[in-house]
């Protein structure tokens, strides 16, 4: 008996196991393996969704066809920009220093003591569930109360998980110390989280002339915490230091400090066991990756950046990724009443993207001003998207070469090791990255691979701001392109440019019903994007732009850009798969509420 | 019937090429086909069941899995089947089991789906998805002794239409 002897629906059952990779391979083997492909609506769904880098929900119980219309819907909605609903806004309470939003939810801080002008109480932790595309109604807030003032938070939706820092900061007149210790609870019922080892872990104590005066990054990576110091300023007495736990079974990852002329100033997991960091002093890209044992964090390779003509040093540099989407193994659920995050398509944490930021630096001393009309004019930060799957392979190559070498010179010390460093013309064209230089400070956020992205705005001011939408999730388009009608009928090549244009009649400006403090209320007339202009780069682009870059490079992460006209009057803005929400701060000096929009698609 | 029962009690299976095997009622409804027809029948019956697609040196092997995963819980229903496709991971045992020629497996493969023994049908698939996974199209013709019926017309569409995903 031959592999193309077994009956169809044997064959079809086998290739939808494959990655959608491997079943394009299968479709150039032969006639019978391509018919297969083609007609099994099975094998197609496995096919698009592999391509779309979305992967199940393993607690969908939705049926295939189910979950594939719900993919191209998605799609189809981040294709053409219409929103149906604007809720909001809804009010936020002021003095909330730290926020985060994640899986549908806008956490925030409220420190009591401090909006109510009481002297001792508590503070508290509070969260709102957006509406869902189909269930638009008032959510109510959420309260977690704490005995400290949190600084910072970090939350896992899937796994019902709220990490908050606590931060002592203390003086005894020669010394300054630092407290930082992690608090592991449940987001619905506020209690120790089951699977945390213990409640609280220390994370780190530090003293004077070390650490004070720096800036936090909290990040969770499935089991681990990452926890970086950064300094805010240039000063190269301190260090920055990354402390790393698995907090389910209570073991330090990492304790690592920079050496000279590194910096960091931000980091992201790519996996559950693997960091990236950049550093800002070196101008690089540094990949770490962590084992199960203790103090295991090894630095597995290093990417230089592009050279660039710019005159001036890096002065920030951030990356962003969104949050590892784990698949949920057990049932660590918000009780849906409350939250409703599980869509039935989560983004493949490998195909997802990962966005660098790099801000150059004010000219330091000695070096002349720039100035026109007494505005100094910074240059432009660059922007780039890296597939965040190759930057892993990259790792996980040298891990392998480096143990091969361990192996060989049955070396014990890790250190005598040279961490590889690959130049830009190495390893650019293969990670196939994504380029745009954006004007200004710009906000983004990422989700999947898509990012948004608006320019900073002043404190106080009224600015209406415009939006940039990247998605670079635009198989659909590819597919139209390369493939014939029949293979994939339903996917039209018409999700473009021209539906976004229509009927611009009845441009109506959103009004705002007033509406209580922690309600919300919904407009339902449906109300367009106000879309300036649409390109799609979906041909490798050629990045050659001699007044930037000593050298040219190619680069073929193609995308979507989609630019809005200026009417929103946000301070930061981020995604979801169905949301866009901006959030507008309140005027520190007129004491005035924020206020979140929630756009739903 | 009574568990008790069905722990002692032994049915007889006569495969295409006319061989009889005898085995407890445990190992051999691991197979759905054969739970039911052993319903439909009736316990009292010492009847042997005919599976005439089976053949002797496939259902030995096939047997030999039921015996080993005799114990095992039933299969969950629909809902698991995500979870199931989506790692290609194989157990210890399974994976040993499973080291069989290209035909061998093959055949285990369609009789696992005659005999509606999804968790064994699995294994047989995985197995053969694993062989795929991460081969260029060439390399899947060879292994599988599969003849490219394409013109260099056809060829070149294929390729051309699969190119937007060269990111492979």
């Amino acid at each position: 008996m031959l592999f193309h002897e077994l009956p169809t629906e044997i064959l079809a059952n086998l290739l939808q196991m494959l990655a959608y990779t491997d079943i394009l391979s299968c479709r150039e083997t032969c006639k019978l393996l391509r018919g297969i492909i083609d007609k099994s609506v099975a094998v197609q769904y496995a096919l698009e969704l592999g391509a779309s880098g979305k992967l199940d929900n393993l607690l969908c119980a939705k049926s295939n066809a189910d979950k594939l219309a719900e993919l191209r819907e998605v799609n189809r909605r981040w294709a053409q920009f219409r929103w149906k609903h604007r809720v909001g806004p809804i009010p936020v309470r002021s003095f909330a220093s730290v926020y985060e939003f994640t899986g549908g939810c806008f956490f925030q801080d409220l420190n009591e003591s401090y909006a109510s002008f009481r002297t001792s109480s508590t503070s508290s932790i509070s969260w709102l569930p957006f509406p869902r595309p189909n269930s638009i109604g008032v959510h109510e807030w959420g309260h977690n109360y704490f005995g400290f003032r949190p600084a910072d938070i970090c939350v896992d939706v899937n796994r019902d998980l709220l990490v908050v820092i606590e931060r002592k900061d203390s003086y005894d007149g020669r010394n300054q110390s630092v407290i930082c210790t992690a608090h592991f609870r449940t987001i619905s019922t506020n209690e120790p989280h089951p699977d945390a080892l213990v409640p609280t872990i220390c994370v780190c104590t530090e003293t004077n002339p070390l650490i004070c005066d720096h800036s936090m990054v909290v990040q969770l990576g499935g089991d681990h915490l990452g926890l970086l110091l950064s300094r805010r300023e240039i000063d190269y007495s301190r260090n920055d230091k990354l402390h790393v736990w698995n907090w389910t079974n209570n073991i330090r990852k990492a304790n690592i400090t920079t050496e000279s002329n590194c910096r960091w100033d931000s980091f992201c997991f790519l996996a559950d066991d693997a960091i990236l960091l950049p550093d800002t002093g070196l101008e690089e890209l540094s990949i770490y990756l962590l084992t199960p044992e203790p103090n295991s964090i090894r630095h597995t390779i290093s990417l230089q950046l592009p050279e660039t003509k710019m005159k001036h040093a890096i002065h920030y540099m951030s990356v962003r990724c969104e949050p590892i989407a784990r698949s949920p193994t057990s049932n660590y659920h918000i009780p849906t009443s409350r939250i409703s995050t599980q869509t039935s398509c989560q983004t493949d944490p490998h195909a997802a993207i990962v966005i660098v930021a790099m801000d150059y630096a004010v000219p330091t001393e000695g070096e002349a001003l720039e100035i026109d009309d007494f505005v100094i004019t910074l240059p432009d930060p660059q922007v780039f998207a890296i597939k965040r799957k190759k930057l892993l392979e990259l790792a996980k190559g040298s891990k392998e070469q480096q143990s091969c070498a361990e192996a060989s010179s049955s070396q014990e010390i890790a250190s005598s090791i040279e961490v590889p460093r690959l130049h830009s013309r190495e390893w650019i064209r293969f990670t196939r990255w994504g380029l745009s230089p954006v004007p200004a400070r710009w906000i983004c956020f990422v989700q999947g691979s898509r990012y948004i992205s608006m320019p900073h705005r002043p404190s106080g001011s009224k600015k209406k701001m415009a939006l940039k939408f990247y998605d670079f999730n635009i198989m659909e388009e590819r597919k139209a392109e390369c493939m014939s009608q029949d293979f994939l009928p339903e996917v039209t090549a018409g999700a473009q440019a021209e539906g976004w244009i229509e009927d611009d009649d009845e441009d109506e400006e959103v009004e705002f019903i007033p509406n209580e403090v922690g309600k919300a209320t919904k407009i339902s007339t449906p109300t367009k994007w106000p879309v300036k202009s649409v390109i799609i780069l979906a041909e490798p682009l050629k990045i050659n732009k001699p007044e930037l870059f000593k050298e040219s490079f190619v680069t073929s992460l193609s995308c979507r850009l989609i630019e809005t006209e200026a009417v929103f009057d946000w301070d930061s803005v981020v995604i979801d798969e169905d949301h866009v929400i901006g959030l507008k701060e309140g005027h520190p000096e007129n004491d005035i509420l924020e206020s979140l929009d929630v756009l739903v698609f | 019937m009574s568990t008790t029962e069905d722990k002692t009690r032994k049915v007889k299976l006569v495969t295409s090429d006319n061989e009889e095997f005898e085995v407890d009622w445990e190992v051999a409804t691991r197979s759905v086909l054969i739970k039911h027809m052993l319903e439909d029948i009736g316990e009292s019956e010492e009847q042997a069941i005919p599976l005439p697609n089976v053949t002797a040196n496939v259902l030995k092997k096939v047997l030999e899995w039921c015996e080993h995963h005799r114990k095992d819980p039933e299969p969950a229903p629909e809902s698991s089947d995500d979870n199931r496709k989506r790692t290609l991971e194989i157990g210890d045992w399974d994976a040993k089991f499973i080291q069989v020629d290209q035909e061998m497996l093959f055949e285990i493969i369609l009789a696992a789906n005659y005999l509606d023994i999804k968790a064994l049908l699995d294994v047989g698939c995985k197995t053969v998805a694993n062989m795929i996974k991460g081969k260029q199209p060439e390399e899947i013709r060879k292994m599988f002794n599969i003849v490219n019926d394409f013109t260099p017309e056809e060829e070149a569409q294929i390729k051309k239409e699969n190119e937007w995903a060269e990111d492979r």
